[in-house]
């Protein structure tokens, strides 16, 4: 069997895998007797799935030969890889059973929308590609995407949890735990994406001869620096902290999924190497 | 009462100040850029896209014409954008440099006392002893600055404070002063910085004076006479495309053989798509290609009137170029209209399915008549004004085909495919101050996030109770070990005893 074909399998198996844990911990979350043992079976699965997930990642990058971070499918898969990965760490110190499902169902989302829509054939690269800042820079960009990713899916938690009246709320863990949660991975995103957009100014100025031109990618991902920068104020600023913060966190994300989305899709910049 | 109208000038100067230098305002003033950034993005802009510019203005003028003196066309250098992120630096500014001096001052001075109420503080513990308090003050204190913590003894109102993390104030203070650095270098760094771009066939050499560039633009504080004394020659381009299913034609390699000429030597270098060439502080970066065909025209005589390469702009992914010929001589000029494809497809409208040279054609227009290059008005070289000008004919021709001007006007034959690159030649001198503040600001960032800045307090209560309290003024865990330290130090000095 070649890489790419394992590869292939890999994600397919995985996303089953994961659609088990989104299921395991839908029910955890409307109301089972044993909400415990829903949540270490939901763990196990998506433990299971990462891992699968992770072989998926790898196997590509081996079949293509190089870092399987090229083009839309490739980073929709290793983007996934990095959520489940950083969530991981986070359910093994803490129980965030009660959230799994805001975290598995977009991610499960993802995972889907890579293998329909956004899948392409392995192949190598145009030559401005070729970089070894490719590889740091959308690393990284994956890397602070995961946090980033997460801190979305703990902060709509959080507003949920905050109408403390909602029967929800009440299997949620508490409004002041997932505000911290979010933050933390949040603030843990902002440094690794600012790293990222420098690492992408350094690549700029070696391909383009330029580190900054106000491409539609470069705009975005400056946006989306300054909504998070705003959202670390927000949090300690009087007047502004708790649910009004929490929805600069999720605008941040929104700004972030439309860099990967809207500006590979409807721009035409330096940029467009999505390969849709 | 707090009645704006009766405040002295500089008292409203104050409130201002107060208000420009609030984390309210900073955090207004993010939110305002990362709105006013979208228009940036989503309509063209003029120093990257002039040409989407004219189409939108053209679309529709009236909105358009509005937008363009709005300066909606050019977001990033407009009034609004720049005044609202010079508000922020100065903002900035303003918080930082009191804040850095305020630090300074905490850092050499005591740990504030204890507070009355521990209830309110991060954590609170307590701890029962029957040792005498000197002696559990003692062995907390020493105790806690052999791990490094600053540590006050009040004997007379009975307590111990001490704090640790000084670090992480000066980290957020590096990394917001480190923000302020980059955007000076950036916005200085334009002033001094120039960029131009230039077409080069292979086998000729060209050299960094402006009338070499097809377009070249300067910072305010540099000119001309800072172009570097630069020849580069293109020895060879070698580009390979994707010929596999996936992808089929996407670029795989582009590699430029140059040699390169300054004042003081001469060298052979390669230019590749990520290794510009930096040679007297200016960089050469390869960054598009495209043909040059080989053709040689000869009049009646058969003398030859012209034989070179000739450069024709890519038009599509698969490189169907277009050009001209212009051999002006008066009332018998001769004008050629140009295509070169590449991979010629002659199934519809001819096209080019392939960027490599498998199947070359190059077709050609031939007109005569008056090219009007003497008129004065400037023309594009690329293309022919046929205007005036009357048809000889068309004819598509294959390497090594010769064509036979109708009307015995001569002949024009295609030699043979020959390529160009195109480089842009930049320097931009606000980088390296920009790359090291980038570094500072990340480093400070790390630091004021993951530090934790922490104070703990000891007092003593009646009846032998030690209560413990815990101010975290970060948001990472760990305060509980810091508690549990004080109280196994507290435990320690009942154990001796
Ligand atoms: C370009 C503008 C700015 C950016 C990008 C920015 C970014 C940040 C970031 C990322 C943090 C959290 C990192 C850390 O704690 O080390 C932070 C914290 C902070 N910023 Fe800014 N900032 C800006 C402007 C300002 C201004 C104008 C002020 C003053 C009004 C300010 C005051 C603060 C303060 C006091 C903190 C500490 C908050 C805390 O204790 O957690 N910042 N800033």
């Amino acid at each position: 069997m070649d890489a790419a074909l394992i590869s292939n399998l890999s994600v397919l198996i995985s996303s089953i895998f994961l659609t088990l844990a989104t299921y395991v911990s839908f029910i955890r979350l409307i109301g089972s007797k044993n909400p415990n043992r829903f949540a270490k079976i939901s763990y196990s699965l998506t433990l299971v799935s990462t891992i699968v997930l992770a072989i998926g990642v790898i196997a590509r990058g081996v079949a293509a030969d190089r870092a399987p971070w090229g083009n839309m499918y490739e980073y929709a898969i290793a983007g996934t890889l990095a959520v489940l990965f950083v969530y991981l760490i986070i359910a093994r110190r803490q129980d965030i059973s009660g959230i799994a499902v805001f975290v598995l169902m977009p991610t499960l989302l993802s995972l889907g929308l890579a293998q329909t829509v956004l899948y392409i054939p392995v192949a190598d690269l145009v030559p401005a590609l070729k970089s070894g800042w490719l590889v740091i820079h959308v690393a990284s960009t994956i890397i602070a995407g995961g946090g980033f990713s997460l801190g979305f899916a703990f902060a709509v938690g959080q507003l949920i949890a905050a109408k403390s009246k909602s029967k929800l709320a009440e299997k949620l863990p508490t409004e002041s735990q997932l505000e911290l949660l979010s933050y933390r991975v949040s603030a843990w995103g902002f440094a690794v994406w600012t790293f990222a957009v420098l690492a992408g100014a350094i690549w700029a100025e070696e391909a383009w001869g330029r580190f900054w031109g106000w491409d539609p990618k470069e705009t975005w991902a400056l946006i989306t620096w300054i909504a998070y920068a705003a959202y670390l104020h927000a949090r300690v600023t009087v007047g502004w902290r708790g649910g009004k913060a929490a929805a600069i966190a999720i605008v941040g994300y929104l700004t972030y999924l439309f860099n990967f989305f809207g500006v590979n899709i409807l721009f035409d910049g330096l940029h467009s190497y999505g390969g849709l | 009462m707090s009645d704006t109208f009766s405040l002295t000038p500089v008292e409203l100067a104050r409130f201002f100040w107060r208000q420009l230098t609030s984390m309210r305002t900073a955090l207004i003033l993010l939110l305002l850029l990362v709105i006013m950034s979208i228009p940036g993005s989503v309509l063209p802009q003029q120093n990257t896209d002039a040409f989407g510019v004219s189409q939108w203005i053209e679309n529709s003028p009236e909105l358009g014409s509005i937008l363009l003196a709005l300066g909606f066309f050019n977001v990033f250098s407009s009034f609004w954008f720049s005044g609202t992120y010079l508000l922020l630096l100065i903002s900035l500014v303003g918080c930082i440099v009191p804040r850095s001096f305020q630090h300074y001052r905490a850092t050499r001075s005591q740990p504030p006392a204890a507070p009355a109420n521990f209830e309110r503080l991060t954590m609170h513990d307590s701890i029962e002893s029957i040792a005498p308090y000197t002696e559990i003050f003692n062995d907390v204190a020493v105790g806690l600055k052999k791990k490094n913590w600053r540590v006050r003894t009040d004997l007379t109102n009975k307590y111990v404070a001490a704090e640790k993390g000084y670090l992480r104030e000066v980290g957020n203070l590096a990394f917001h002063l480190a923000v302020v650095g980059i955007i000076l270098s950036v916005g200085i760094g334009v002033l001094f910085s120039y960029r131009g771009q230039m077409l080069v066939r292979e086998g000729t050499a060209v050299a960094s004076t402006p009338t070499q560039f097809t377009s070249l633009t300067f910072g305010t504080a540099v000119s001309v006479a800072d172009l570097p004394a630069v020849t580069v020659k293109l020895n060879k381009f070698t580009a390979e495309f994707e010929r596999g299913e996936v992808q089929r034609g996407a670029a795989r390699v582009f590699i430029a053989d140059v040699t390169v000429q300054t004042l003081t030597e001469t060298k052979d270098v390669v230019i590749e798509v990520n290794k510009p060439l930096l040679v007297e502080g200016s960089k050469w970066f390869l960054v598009g290609h495209g043909y040059a065909p080989r053709v040689q025209v000869k009049n009646q005589l058969g003398e030859v009137i012209f034989s070179d390469s000739v450069i024709m702009l890519p038009r599509d992914g698969n490189f169907s170029s277009e050009g001209a010929i212009k051999l002006p001589n008066g009332e018998n000029g001769l004008g050629f209209i140009t295509a070169f494809l590449p991979t010629a497809d002659f199934t519809g409208q001819p096209i080019s399915i392939f960027p490599s040279p498998d199947n070359p054609v190059l077709l050609l227009s031939a007109w005569q008549g008056d090219l009007g290059l003497d008129s004065g008005v400037p023309q594009n070289v690329f293309s022919l004004d046929v205007s005036e000008l009357d048809r000889i004919g068309i004819v598509s021709l294959r390497p090594g085909d010769v064509w036979q001007l109708p009307k015995n006007l001569g002949s024009v034959e295609f030699i043979g495919v020959e390529r160009f690159v195109t480089f842009d030649v930049a320097s931009s001198p606000g980088a390296a101050p920009a790359l090291g503040f980038s570094i500072l600001a990340i480093i400070g960032l790390i630091v004021g996030l993951y530090v934790r800045s922490r104070r703990i307090w000891i007092k003593q209560l009646p009846d032998g109770i030690y209560q413990i309290g815990a101010l975290s003024r970060s948001d990472q865990p760990g305060l509980d070990n810091d508690v549990a330290l004080v109280k196994a130090l507290c435990s320690a000095a009942k154990e001796t005893n």
